[in-house]
């Protein structure tokens, strides 16, 4: 799951970078609206963290451009402004959830968990797929009752299939969604994490389309 | 009041200018016509006096009239027509109108040469006009005076008419005078009266400036209170700007300070979670206020409930879609009756104040909340209930009081209710709390209408 934060102040910014990141994203940061809205046009995200008060071009306009280019991503507002004015300016520009400084950092990151499962159509924080089990609050992930122990990137890539379940995944957008824009990316390690997936969990849960992808489906499904 | 009115003074004013200049004027010519007249009729019985003086002579010592005056009214019995010659206090001679009575005729006679006119009262007790004129007759001893009298009736009957005729005129011109006034003021006072209603536009925030052209007089007032009102409107927008930017500037580093303590993990950084949670309370409560103690001196403003609740409902529904276990089924919230209602007030006040009513509502809630606005003679009450728990009686009056919080474990700072209660009186109106019939809060706002 690929988060963009754009925000001005550099220690607030490596703050929700940092907590995002322990929370298993890959981030990319913006310190200002022009290259916040440059990488939302251009990366895949599956959130974004805006601030409104930015340099260059402020939230709200970045927002309406996102929006009016079609850019559907789910989008939290993270801002000083608490005016009743400004949160209808942001959720009327197409936010999908308002959080005001100062917050908490356990309160911004479920905020975030909530808009990405919501967006992916999921309406608990829990994620099943068959035997296979997923805490989106927690991040623990169990096989058949038991917890399975997962590197952060084995952890990015089954929560993005579990998220997309019975979708053929392309490897470009795997990577895409898995790694930061600063990443060297290798489509390789791709096919290593997966085996490792399958090894760990169990060898039918994820499927090989030739040329196409993979699939995640519960035993029994197929895509 | 009516004396304090500029057209009630020039009004008054110019009736009492008319009412004595028409009085003293018909006095005047009444006087002079009644003199007029009482010449006229002297002039004739004078007329008739030259006349048997021309028929006098003397014969043998004594008055011989030649002929009589040929005048039927001095033949017709008691006509008021009269004539006699005395000569030295006796009656020598007089008109057969008198019949058998005489005139009781002064004693003094008039001066020889002289005529004199005056009043008598005659035999039937009528007033007469009389003219007497004393002559030197030659060939008699004494001197003889002629009287000529005239009902004094007649002249009255021209005086009368002549005053009918002069009150008529005069009250036509009076009448005439008045409508001209009461016309001078109202358009003398046109433009005062188009200043009036302008402020009053802007008081009802139905305008922000004046507009219009105005009179020499009253241009200069015009063009310094739109000065002042320009001026107060940019006073405001930057107080606001301001506090914007201190709350942005202020707020981020706290959240930076609040996540350094958060990660802290022990009782320093417990102490600086609470400090921190402390100073945002006070920064926004401060920001609230000051943004709207702008927004107060601002005339000419008044806020759209309708538009107001709309967009606030747009957004806290969004806000509120998901609460619950799971993805619960939101809160749904009713505006009754909202549309084409206003307050006096800056929208973004108004907004504040609705904005923390309907969140407190939908927190609270368990999935409906509703929005009704009336009217109560000049105010408008903006009333947000709540299906909730709903907050005992005895309890009212602390959720109102300052920085108080009922439940701790609620989410907000729990500044909404006292933020919207600060505001309300600042705005001159008031908040009230009351059991809804949805089961839970009712809050009722009342601010000042338009």
């Amino acid at each position: 799951m690929r988060v963009l934060v754009v925000e001005d102040e550099p220690d607030l910014r490596r703050q929700v970078n940092r907590a995002l990141s322990e929370a298993g994203y890959s981030v990319d940061e913006a310190p200002d609206g022009e290259e916040g809205e440059f990488l939302g046009d251009t990366e895949p995200y599956d959130a974004v963290v805006l601030d409104l008060g930015l340099p260059k071009v402020d939230g709200i306009t970045v927002l309406n451009h996102w929006r009016a280019a079609g850019r559907d991503m789910p989008v939290l507002i993270l801002t000083a402004r608490d005016s009743w004015n400004e949160k209808v300016a942001g959720f009327d520009a197409g936010a999908d959830d308002y959080l005001t400084k100062p917050f908490h950092m356990e309160e911004l990151l479920a905020r975030v968990r909530a808009l990405i499962r919501r967006s992916a159509g999921h309406a608990t924080p829990m994620l099943d797929c068959g035997p296979v089990n997923l805490d989106t609050r927690t991040g623990k992930v169990t096989m058949d009752g038991s917890t399975v122990s997962l590197t952060a990137h084995e952890f990015k890539v089954l929560t993005y299939f579990m998220h997309h379940q019975g979708r053929v995944v392309s490897q470009t957008e795997l990577i895409e969604h898995i790694y930061d824009q600063d990443f060297d990316r290798d489509s390789n390690t791709i096919e290593v994490f997966i085996a490792r997936l399958r090894k760990k969990l169990t060898p039918e849960l994820i499927k090989t389309h030739r040329g196409r992808g993979y699939s995640m489906n519960a035993p029994g499904e197929s895509a | 009041m009516f004396f304090r009115s500029v057209s009630f003074r020039l009004i008054i004013l110019s009736f009492a200018w008319i009412a004595i200049t028409l009085v003293a004027g018909g006095e005047v010519l009444n006087r002079h016509f009644r003199t007029h007249v009482q010449n006229s009729f002297d002039i004739g019985l004078r007329r008739h006096v030259q006349e048997v003086l021309s028929y006098a002579e003397a014969v043998d010592g004594k008055l011989n009239l030649t002929h009589r005056p040929t005048d039927p009214s001095f033949t017709r019995p008691l006509s008021g027509w009269y004539w006699e010659v005395v000569q030295n206090g006796k009656v020598i001679d007089r008109s057969q109108s008198e019949w058998d009575s005489t005139l009781a005729l002064p004693t003094d006679a008039p001066n020889r040469g002289e005529t004199k006119g005056f009043f008598i009262d005659g035999p039937r007790n009528e007033r007469l006009r009389v003219v007497g004129q004393t002559v030197a007759l030659p060939g008699l001893k004494h001197d003889i005076t002629v009287y000529f009298t005239g009902p004094a009736e007649e002249i009255e009957y021209a005086i009368e008419e002549f005053r009918e005729a002069l009150v008529s005129s005069l009250m036509l011109l009076g009448l005439g005078l008045t409508f001209a006034v009461i016309l001078q003021v109202i358009l003398g006072l046109k433009p005062l009266k188009i200043l009036r209603q302008r402020l009053a536009a802007i008081h009802n925030g139905e305008a922000q400036r004046m507009t219009g052209r105005y009179p020499s007089e009253v241009e200069p007032l015009v063009a310094d209170l739109n000065e002042l009102l320009d001026h107060n409107t940019k006073v405001i927008e930057r107080a606001r700007t301001h506090a914007g930017n201190l709350a942005h500037a202020l707020k981020t580093p706290l959240a930076v300070l609040s996540n350094e303590a958060d990660s802290l993990n022990d009782a320093r950084g417990h102490t600086l979670a609470e400090q921190v949670t402390i100073m945002n309370d006070l920064v926004t409560r401060h920001l609230a206020r000051a943004r709207a103690a702008g927004g107060l001196g601002a005339p000419g403003l008044k806020a759209d409930i309708g538009d107001i609740t709309a967009g606030l409902k747009r957004t806290l529904q969004r806000i509120y879609a998901h609460r619950g276990p799971g993805d619960g089924d939101g809160v749904s919230i009713s505006l009754v009756n909202v549309r084409g209602h206003y307050v006096v007030g800056d929208r973004q006040d108004i907004e504040e104040m609705l904005g923390n009513l309907m969140d407190n509502a939908c927190k609270w809630s368990a999935g409906r909340v509703r929005v009704s606005v009336e009217l109560k003679g000049k105010d408008t009450v903006i009333t947000v209930d709540d299906d909730g728990p709903g907050v005992p009686q005895d309890k009212w009056a602390d959720v109102l009081a300052r920085g108080k919080r009922l439940d701790e474990a609620t989410p907000g700072s729990g500044l909404g209710l006292n933020i919207v209660h600060d505001l309300a009186e600042m705005y001159l109106g008031s908040i009230e709390l009351a059991a809804s019939d949805l089961g839970g809060l009712r809050v009722m706002l009342t601010l000042p209408a338009p």
